[in-house]
Order: C-alpha cells, then sequence, then structure tokens
C-alpha cells in the first residue's frame, strides 16, 4: 500500500495577522519517500514550493519542542508525525491551538514561558549561601529520583495547552506544562521551596481549575503525564503531605 | 479571605455530603411519608411534611439545603471565572453569588422551620 503513495497533499493554514483579518488554507502537493514527516513536508514546501510559509523547527528529532501544531485537528510535533501513520489523503495543518498567532504555522510562547517561570522552575535551599555556593553533593536514592523524573522528560513542546480545555478558556491558569514542572521541584527531595511552591497555584486561577479531562496526558510526546502531576500537586495542596 | 484551598475542600465534603443526605432525604420521603392512594391532591403536601416531625429529618434537611447551596453556587462560580478574567468580574460574581446563596438558605430555613412546627403542631 505504502509504496504505492506517490505524493502527499497537505492543506496547510496561511495568515499574516498583520495584514490579514481572516486565515486561508493553501493546498500543496509533496513528493512521498520511505519515513517522510509532516516536517519534513513542510521544509520540503518552504524550500520548493512557497518560500512565504512559516514554520519554526529545530532538532527535528522530538527533542527541543519547537514544531508544535495541530495536525488533523490534534496537537503533534510535526518532526515527530510521519505522514503515513495519518492514515488520510489530506493531512490539515495548523498552528497550536490556544496560543497567539505570530504567523502561519508560527505562534508565541511568551506567555507559555512565563507561566513556567513563575513556577520557580528551580532548586531552592533555605540556606542562601548554600544555594549559591553548594559544600556538598546531594545524593537520591533511585526511589527518591523516582518521585519525579517522568516529569523531567518534559521539552516544553506547548501540545498540552492547545488539548487542554481549561487553558483555552482561562487565561490566567497556569497550563499543565507548569503545573508538573512544579511538581517536579516540589517532589524532588533536594528542594526545600514547599510551602512556597504550594502557594504560587493555590489561588482562584490555580490548581483547583483543572476537571481532569487528561487530554494533556493524552497528547503529550514524551509521557510526562502532566494530568497524573496535577493530581499528586492537588493532594500536596490539600494535605501538604510531602514525603522526606 | 478564605483561600482556594478550604473552600475546594469544603467543595468535594459538600458533594459527597449531599450524596448522602440526599439518599436519606429522598429514602424517609419514600418510605415514610403516610402516602395512601386516596389521599387528595390538598392532603398530600402535609403527608410529606409530618415526615419532618422528626427533629433530625428537619435538621438533615437543613444540612443538604446548606450543601446544596455551597456547592452548587461555587459550581457556579467557577464556570463564570473560567468563562472570563478580570478583578471586577471576579469580584462581582463572588460577591452576588454569595448573597444569592444566602437568601436562599434563609427562605429555605425558614420553610423548613414553618414544615416542622406545622408537623409538629398537628
Ligand atoms: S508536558 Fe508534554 S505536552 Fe506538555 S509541554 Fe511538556 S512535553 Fe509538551
Ligand atoms: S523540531 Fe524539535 S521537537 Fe520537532
Amino acid at each position: 500500500m505504502q509504496t504505492q503513495l506517490k505524493e502527499v497533499t497537505l492543506r496547510v493554514f496561511r495568515q499574516d495577522p498583520k495584514r490579514e483579518k481572516k486565515h486561508r488554507y493553501q493546498t500543496y502537493k509533496v513528493p512521498y519517500r520511505r519515513g517522510l514527516t509532516v516536517l519534513d513536508s513542510l521544509i520540503y514546501i518552504k524550500e520548493n514550493l512557497d518560500p512565504t510559509l512559516s514554520i519554526r523547527y529545530s532538532c527535528r528529532m522530538a527533542s527541543c519542542g519547537s514544531c508544535g501544531m495541530m495536525i488533523n485537528g490534534l496537537p503533534r510535533l510535526a518532526c515527530f508525525t510521519q505522514v503515513t501513520e495519518l492514515k488520510t489523503e489530506t493531512i490539515t495543518v495548523e498552528p497550536l491551538r490556544s496560543f497567539p498567532l505570530i504567523k502561519d504555522l508560527v505562534t508565541s510562547f511568551d506567555d507559555f514561558f512565563k507561566k513556567h517561570h513563575l513556577m520557580l522552575p528551580y532548586l531552592i535551599r533555605r540556606d542562601a549561601e548554600e544555594q549559591e555556593n553548594p559544600t556538598h553533593q546531594y545524593l537520591q536514592t533511585d526511589e527518591e529520583l523516582e518521585r519525579y523524573i517522568q516529569f523531567t522528560y518534559c521539552i516544553r513542546c506547548g501540545l498540552c495547552y492547545a488539548a487542554c480545555p481549561v487553558t483555552a478558556t482561562d487565561r490566567n491558569f497556569p497550563g499543565p506544562m507548569a503545573l508538573a514542572q512544579l511538581y517536579r521541584y516540589y517532589a524532588d527531595t533536594r528542594d526545600e521551596g514547599g510551602e512556597e511552591r504550594l502557594k504560587v497555584i493555590d489561588n482562584t486561577h490555580g490548581i483547583w481549575r483543572c476537571h481532569f479531562a487528561d487530554s494533556c496526558s493524552q497528547v503529550c510526546p514524551k509521557g510526562v503525564d502532566p494530568a497524573l502531576a496535577i493530581q499528586l500537586l492537588r493532594r500536596a495542596v490539600m494535605f501538604n503531605n510531602r514525603k522526606r | 479571605m478564605v483561600s482556594e484551598r478550604t473552600i475546594m475542600l469544603l467543595h468535594y465534603i459538600t458533594g459527597i455530603g449531599i450524596l448522602v443526605a440526599g439518599a436519606v432525604h429522598i429514602a424517609t420521603v419514600f418510605l415514610t411519608a403516610p402516602v395512601e392512594a386516596n389521599l387528595t391532591f390538598d392532603e398530600a403536601p402535609f403527608a410529606v411534611i409530618n415526615v419532618y416531625r422528626n427533629l433530625l429529618l428537619a435538621v438533615s434537611l437543613e444540612a443538604l439545603l446548606v450543601m446544596v447551596a455551597f456547592h452548587g453556587f461555587n459550581g457556579l462560580r467557577i464556570i463564570l471565572l473560567e468563562l472570563y478574567q478580570g478583578r471586577t468580574w471576579e469580584k462581582a460574581v463572588t460577591w452576588i453569588l454569595t448573597v444569592i446563596a444566602l437568601v436562599l438558605v434563609v427562605y429555605g430555613s425558614r420553610t423548613i422551620i414553618l414544615a416542622y412546627q406545622i408537623a409538629n403542631l398537628g
């Protein structure tokens, strides 16, 4: 079946918000080759068919998190999605939902990174001197590492924000990635910022607004499971049960 | 200000409380009210009111009222805060809903107390 495929059709979202009020879709045909990803197709379009198309990417190996977009209606990494796995004749490509549009498939991550920063994403030691000039190594057991290692795999791709129904409506909600990162540090035995961290998210638009739709975990390309982190964090805020 | 953590803790507790008190309420009304086939349309409400001759049941109904008011209006607050954000909006939503909930609880309590008195006066 796959060897018969000669070309793939991409229906690409186009809009430059500075000049155009409305978006449009442009269709391109890209020659098929084995292993062709959606990102490869977009690069082909940019290099051979239409240099005005704006895309963002870097690593091409699901590591940098910059090529997130809506592919056939679902948030996915373009470099991590092969055209054949989509099993549709035409592939529709749109910018990530819930992010402000810069141009075509490129969205602004300013607010996303601001929210991440608000979660104090670094180890906090009560002793300021120790924080700056650590005197020894902080060793952890395997079991201690397992409490948070999964949440360190996040590549800040933003797919979870595009899938989250709360992020779509509540612009003050920190969002799955930020909450998962807060939990990642909260659960780290080397960290002493417990109370300070929980205060950041115990408010009207904080942790409690998650409806546990679980869509963040469904779309996460790195298996981070932010929904799990949010539930663990909720329990922590409710009972302040930090294990040490 | 009450912390969001406390509000949500109460939200979960009242959610479970509503299930329990609601079940007790439905069970008592259906199982103990002297509903007879020949009750007239006018007599039927008094048959139900009669159930609340018992102070414990009247108190459980009052608890149900308070819990439903809190849980329901807090749920509505959450929906409204999620739909739109802004300080004025948030304050307005919180205060207006708190006042409506209080009025509802006061009016409902008055009804429960009246029913208790009528049932006990015979
Ligand atoms: S949690 Fe997953 S989906 Fe969300 S930003 Fe991190 S890697 Fe992407
Ligand atoms: S290009 Fe880096 S994740 Fe896709």
